[in-house]
């Protein structure tokens, strides 16, 4: 995907001064460089391999419609990728993971202790899983001031006690959302006047705070220009190199794949397969979701 | 800016137009006696505003404000008033609990639900009256309803003080953020780990509550209580919080503006009453405010609706089915 868009051909001068990575894959930023005459893009970095200890681990997810049950494991700062077209399960499994959902059933370990499966968005968050749902009318109080959004996740840290220390919660807002590019002087101002980027970032900033071992991403760069997008992109990526796990849905399989170190592709339901980083291109994932779907087609048909 | 403090204009205009035409009104006696007029019908309004808020309604208010004004007549004819005014904050809280149970537990819709546990809390006072008042020969448990100081009546100061703490739990604390949040948005507040269930129903608890005072207040001021005292009640405590310019859907709204509501009904109320007007004319009246006040409400919500970005551009909520009260909807 390469951008040819003003928008990232001439960066606004009141960004930052600082290289965003840019989720493109190596060949194209190269062709994107050479058209431009300067290096305006960092190359994205080498792909990381995670060692480290395992943060998550679902078995035999069983959830209401699904046909199969699914189990898979989460690293330490890892981000994994759940790929698949509209319909085949991954809002449906990210909401069953983060106690959305009644009526999932499976066998659950976080951090190494199992956790009796989350029934209720609370009982996920003790357990460390924290949900950005994909309609930003789920994750966001529009009548409420964007300060207020940010902290509604975590309104005891911003009071003493029962009385709000409303000021405070300014501050603190600032502080969450200013590294992620949000024009932190706007924070008073109703979240339903902002813009779907400035929204997105708001809707996952009210997580960071509370630094969930898990982050579920539904959709996080649904509907968002091509800036906030490479913004949202660095942000997921600055997240997980800080220890944060983070599983991410997005229909835009391209920047799906350049982000997440691994692929779960899901079909119909079924979790028919996962890829590996490098192995990992949204040509071999449509392939395997293209296999099974003809399948599914033949079979009825035969 | 007009939009938000229109209605303090409306209201001082009010009270210029009614003083002017009527000598009466701008007296002393005669302000206070409406504090005290108003006392019952105020308080339950504080509590409304905050059920109201959440997106709810609690229209059991009529009949179980005579339940405990009953049940205070009734305890304090044998017992000292203290002890009497408790039984009745206590039938109060039971019936916030049951209503509180039916709208977040049960997941009934509120309209109904308080609806039917106001038919069932008619039935029982009724049942335990025989339709017959109570009356209560001591003195002392007029005090609270008629006393005055200085000739501001106690049950005004009571008023007064719950608008000031509704008002500051409202605005100040995190319970009040969690009513506008959950009011605003229920389905993102239950996503965002707030108790959605309980926000929901604590407001009726304090409904119940405030009829627990109101109706202590009543009985005392007449010494006396009887089955369905005022059944009209449920319609002016309402009407006092939406004209004030909160809003039905819930999330908007503020305690001043329910102060103000009041005074604009109350005025409203006392001028008729000064003019000598027939009762069924106020009634008139009364309805078209009501009507009046919705329709400027929501003719400013669209305007406000068109004029800022953002609001068009949000895709149609998913709906998880479980909280149908308030939520997602365009304000």
């Amino acid at each position: 995907m390469i951008p040819i868009t003003p928008t990232d051909a001439f960066p606004s001068p009141f960004l930052p001064p600082k290289w965003v990575p840019h989720p493109l894959n190596r060949a194209s930023h190269r062709l994107v460089n050479a058209m431009l005459g300067r290096a305006l893009l960092k190359p994205p970095p080498e792909p990381r391999t995670t060692a480290a200890e395992e943060v998550l681990r679902v078995e035999r997810l069983s959830v209401p419609g699904a046909p199969e049950e699914i189990s898979f494991r989460l690293r330490r700062g890892e981000i994994v990728g759940l790929a698949g077209l509209v319909g085949s399960g991954r809002t449906s499994l990210l909401r069953a993971l983060a106690g959305a959902d009644s009526g999932a059933v499976g066998r659950l370990v976080v951090r190494g202790r199992e956790r009796p499966w989350p029934r209720s968005v609370r009982s996920a968050l003790r357990s460390g899983i924290a949900l950005a749902p994909e309609e930003r009318s789920q994750g966001l109080v529009a009548s409420l001031s964007a300060a207020a959004n940010v902290w509604l996740t975590d309104m005891a840290a911003v009071a003493s006690g029962p009385v709000r220390r409303d000021r405070l919660r300014l501050r603190r807002a600032a502080e969450t959302m200013g590294p992620l590019d949000f024009d932190v002087r706007r924070l008073r101002e109703p979240a339903g006047a902002f813009s779907g980027g400035s929204q997105q970032k708001l809707v996952v900033g009210k997580w960071l705070h509370r630094r969930p071992a898990v982050l579920l991403m539904d959709e996080f760069v649904r509907g968002i220009d091509v800036g906030a997008k490479a913004q949202m992109l660095a942000v997921v990526t600055r997240l997980a190199a800080r220890g944060m796990s983070i599983i991410v849905v997005s229909s835009e399989l391209e920047e799906l794949v350049d982000v997440a170190d691994r692929v779960l592709v899901l079909a119909r339901g079924r979790l028919i397969g996962e890829l590996d980083g490098a192995e990992a291109s949204v040509d071999r994932i449509l392939r395997l979701v293209f296999d099974v779907e003809a399948a599914a087609e033949k079979g009825p048909a035969a | 800016m007009v939009r938000t403090y229109g209605v303090v204009l409306a209201f001082v205009l009010l009270v210029a137009v009614v003083a002017a035409a009527s000598p009466g009104f701008a007296t002393k006696t005669n302000i206070f006696n409406l504090f005290s007029q108003w006392a019952p019908a105020g308080i339950m309004a504080v509590a409304m505003t905050f059920v109201i808020l959440t997106g709810g309604f609690d229209l059991s208010i009529a009949n179980g404000f005579s339940l405990c004004a009953v049940t205070a007549a009734a305890v304090g004819r044998t017992e000292a008033p203290a002890v009497a005014f408790l039984a009745a904050l206590g039938v109060g809280c039971a019936i916030g609990l049951a209503n509180g149970l039916l709208v977040a537990g049960v997941r009934i819709n509120p309209f109904i639900a308080t609806i039917g546990t106001g038919f069932i809390l008619g039935g029982i006072t009724l049942v335990a009256t025989g339709n017959v008042a109570y009356t209560v020969d001591n003195p002392g448990f007029a005090t609270v309803g008629a006393g005055r100081w200085h000739g501001f009546p106690y049950s005004g100061m009571i008023l007064v003080a719950c608008l000031c703490a509704g008002g500051l739990v409202l605005a100040r604390t995190v319970y009040g953020q969690a009513v506008y949040a959950v009011g605003g948005n229920a389905e993102a507040s239950r996503l965002s780990g707030i108790r959605v269930g309980a926000t929901i129903g604590s407001t009726y608890v304090l409904s119940g509550l405030s009829m627990g005072v109101a109706g202590s207040i009543t009985a005392s001021q007449l010494s006396s209580a009887q089955a369905n005292i005022n059944p009209d009640i449920v319609f002016d405590v309402i009407t006092i919080v939406v004209v004030g310019g909160t809003s039905l859907t819930g999330g908007v709204g503020s305690m001043w503006r329910t102060a103000i509501g009041l005074g604009i009904i109350a005025t409203i109320s006392n001028a008729f009453s000064l003019a000598d007007v027939n009762p069924s004319y106020q009634d008139i009246v009364k309805g078209s405010i009501i009507i009046g006040a919705l329709a400027l409400d929501a003719t400013m919500r669209r305007w406000a609706g068109r004029a800022r970005p953002g609001w068009a551009t949000r895709a149609p909520p998913r709906r998880s089915g479980r909280f149908p009260i308030a939520g997602d909807r365009d304000p």
